[in-house]
């Protein structure tokens, strides 16, 4: 797909093109920016070389200009293979760029250097040995010299992005980056999808951002800051090396690209970014991660919660899902599937315990090891060993895809995938039931009995959570945060009310196109439910359109048409009302389950509105301010 | 249709006969555009108006029905339909009418000459 197609994409296409297209503009401009840069080609030469099944060079750290184009005169390189282990001996200039090495073994001493460690002015390899964000970002600002000072209080944050934000001032002369003018001496990640996202003033989203076709995860960079930031590497070939802090990846899975064909030249970073979404659900339910949906599309979890309303212990509602997720499904994948698997040589992140297959199930998650060990409900943090406190409510194991979640904050009972054993998947909310006490008349009763449960919540006045995706981190390895958040599913009630925060500024402007004119909307956000051609099924605050309109015969002559479907966005001004509202509305959180259509105002004659309403037609009519 | 990559808001109205079901109009319309591939509205975005619908290039096609009677909010019912041509996204250029250009590709096409109502 050339450049203009991409551009047109970017005006025309409907929303996800749009934003698959915007990338890979992005991600072009990056490449060819890079591409005049000798070090970068001398990097691309060695990739080359490697003869590794990676076809994109890896990402550089930030590089002064015209620093070298001579490996032996960078700061420092990894061997490409990891026979080079004595790191300690190695001394970096932090000025000179440093490379990792996409099959370096991890060094052997490197474990030896320790958060905070500073060896003279160099950034030594053996610096980034840290397993701590914040002993990085401590260390650059001691190497910031004069600037430090401005960032040192950031700099004792562990949040990553104060380390880079210490790291500038540490002089390496990246400036700060502009998203639309990187600097000279800026070299960043060719594939690097997050560049336009990064927040001016932070170098990480430029240098390391996210790599997701990287062979090599900067592993042992100097910078510390740009292995720390990375989020997800499915395709990771070897990361041995980055030995710092949460990165303590393993090889991915490879997601293939199966029936992406019409979408994968448009933006393939993106595209991973989508399939990583896919894979992690996958992983979390055992579903194939064979179509190219939008991980938005697979949550459709039932939540109930809070439950501890109902005398559980369960008492914590705050959504921290890090030590609180248990995805049941993946241990007893394992166990049930692979027994010879469950060995301690084969899972990495403990000695002991139960194991999973991470070729099979890149298994980077969260698990239950209830499993194994029935009675604690303690969930595992599969990256790094960190335990929940333990849940009091018993979640069952459920095989493949049985998909039980349970957290502190509430009881999710996953439903509506293909892959989902519907009975197990009501089994094992009927035993998260039994564990809050509710009375279970029986399997076959199960659902009416959730429902029943939810009910009953509900009319306790708790509200309904929902599991929201985060689209831009997609697969956090590091453990940090799942790429879950959970999330108020909004009442019909708040979405009308900002609905009319939003539309009422515009009031005045229509009302100066025609003063009598009125604004409503009706549909199902007025009713409360959808229409007879959906089975009046309730309104869906995780899916709707708001059908808007204006009354005024003025306008309707206005727009000239064949028929009475007249479309405010036919006259100009209202076509600019819309179009600010509909931005609007979606920075709303009430408002993520609009649909990705555009906000518009349908115009009605006084006449046609009236015979809707002596229809008994719900209608919300929004009055301006004074009247 | 020569349309250029700039911004524009591309929209147009076209009166179709009812001569054919709906279905085979949206069809008959989607190989005079070219291979347009037409699904029904099932999610009501043309409300009364039964609808076929396709997106394409930016475009959104839409072939709308003529509504029950119990549903007609207007004067008088509509003996026709309407194809419908807008953006699918919002976009802030100038707007232009393809109404002619959409008229001459169902003209120029054996199987939808004659569709057209002036």
């Amino acid at each position: 797909m050339n450049d203009k197609s991409l551009q047109l994409s970017v005006q025309m296409g409907s929303d996800w093109v749009r934003h698959i297209a915007a990338k890979e503009l992005t991600r072009r401009e990056t490449q060819s920016y890079l591409s005049d840069i000798p070090v970068q080609q001398e990097w691309d030469q060695r990739a080359n070389e490697d003869n590794v099944p990676y076809v994109d060079p890896p990402p550089f750290a930030e590089i002064q200009p015209a620093v070298t184009s001579n490996p032996a005169d960078a700061g420092f390189f990894l061997s490409e293979n990891g026979e080079s282990g004595d790191f300690s001996a190695l001394t970096r200039n932090p000025s000179k760029p440093l490379f990792g090495d996409r099959n370096a073994a991890e060094p052997s001493d490197i474990a030896a250097y320790k958060s905070g460690d500073v060896l003279g002015d160099g950034n030594s390899i053996s610096q980034s040995g840290s397993d701590a964000v914040s002993g990085i970002a401590e260390l650059e600002v001691k190497n910031g010299a004069a600037e430090a000072g401005s960032h040192s209080a950031e700099a004792e944050s562990s949040d990553i992005n104060h380390a880079s934000s210490g790291a500038v001032s540490n002089g390496v002369d990246v400036a700060v980056p502009n998203k639309d003018s990187p600097p000279d001496g800026f070299y960043g990640d060719r594939n690097c999808d997050s560049i336009h996202d990064s927040e001016p003033g932070y170098i990480k989203d430029y240098a390391a951002g996210w790599e997701p076709n990287g062979a090599a995860v900067q592993a042992g960079d100097g910078w510390i800051r740009l292995a720390n930031r990375h989020d997800v590497d499915p395709n990771a070939l070897a990361l041995a090396n980055a030995r710092n802090g949460n990165i303590n990846l393993q090889p991915g899975q490879y997601i293939t690209f199966n029936g992406l064909d019409s979408v994968s030249d448009a933006g393939r970073a993106v595209v991973q970014d989508i399939w990583d979404n896919e894979a992690s659900f996958s992983k979390a339910t055992g579903r194939p991660a064979s179509r190219p949906e939008f991980g938005g599309d697979l949550v459709d979890h039932i939540v109930l919660s809070p439950i501890g309303g109902l005398g559980s212990q369960l008492a914590n509602t705050a959504g921290d899902m890090f030590n609180t997720l248990a995805i049941s499904a993946i241990a007893s994948i394992d166990k049930d599937n692979n027994p010879a698997q469950i060995s301690a040589t084969n899972y990495p992140f403990f000695g002991t315990g139960p194991v999973y297959d991470n070729q099979s199930y890149f298994g980077k998650y969260f698990r239950s090891n209830s499993t194994t060990e029935n009675s604690t409900n303690v969930f595992e943090d599969s990256t790094q060993g960190k335990l929940s406190e333990a849940a009091a409510i018993p979640v069952a194991m459920t095989p493949i895809g049985g998909a039980v979640f349970a957290a502190t904050g509430g009881v999710m009972v996953k439903n509506g995938l293909d892959s989902i054993d519907q009975g197990q998947t009501e089994l094992g909310a009927g035993q998260i039931m039994q564990g809050v006490g509710a009375m279970i008349p029986g399997v076959g009763k199960v659902p009416g009995a959730v429902r029943g449960l939810a009910g009953d919540l509900r009319a306790m006045g708790v509200r309904d959570y929902t599991v929201q995706w985060k689209p831009h981190e997609p697969v956090l390895y590091s453990g940090v945060s799942p790429p879950f958040k959970l999330a108020p599913i909004p009442s019909r009630e708040e979405i009308v009310k900002d609905l009319g925060d939003v539309v009422q500024p515009h009031l005045e402007a229509i009302s100066q196109l025609d003063e009598d004119a009125l604004v409503g909307f009706r549909g199902s956000l007025a009713r409360g439910f959808k229409g007879p051609h959906k089975g009046n099924a309730p309104f869906d605050p995780q899916s709707f359109d708001v059908d808007a309109f204006i009354v005024s015969d003025e306008l309707a002559a206005q727009v000239k048409s064949r028929n009475n479907f007249r479309n405010g966005g036919r006259i100009p001004e209202i076509y600019e009302i819309q179009n600010s509202i509909d931005r609007s509305l979606r920075q709303q959180p009430s408002f993520s389950g609009l649909r990705d259509e555009p906000f518009t105002f349908r115009i009605f004659t006084r006449d046609e509105i009236k015979k809707f309403q002596s229809g008994g037609d719900a209608q919300y009519f929004l009055i301006r301010s004074g009247q | 249709m020569n349309m250029s990559t700039e911004n524009h808001r591309y929209f147009a109205e076209v009166g179709i006969s009812p001569a054919k079901s709906l279905e085979e109009t949206a069809s008959g319309l989607g190989l005079a555009l070219g291979g347009v591939s037409f699904v029904k509205d099932k999610e009501g975005h043309y409300e009364e108006y039964p609808a076929y619908i396709a997106e394409l290039s930016g475009l959104r096609y839409a072939l709308l029905g003529i509504p029950k009677e119990e549903d007609y909010i207007g004067d008088k019912l509509p003996n026709h339909y309407v194809f419908l041509v807008e953006p699918v996204w919002r976009r802030d250029g100038e707007s232009i009418d393809i109404s002619d250009e959409i008229i001459e590709k169902i003209n120029a096409c054996e199987n939808t000459k004659g569709w057209v109502l002036r």
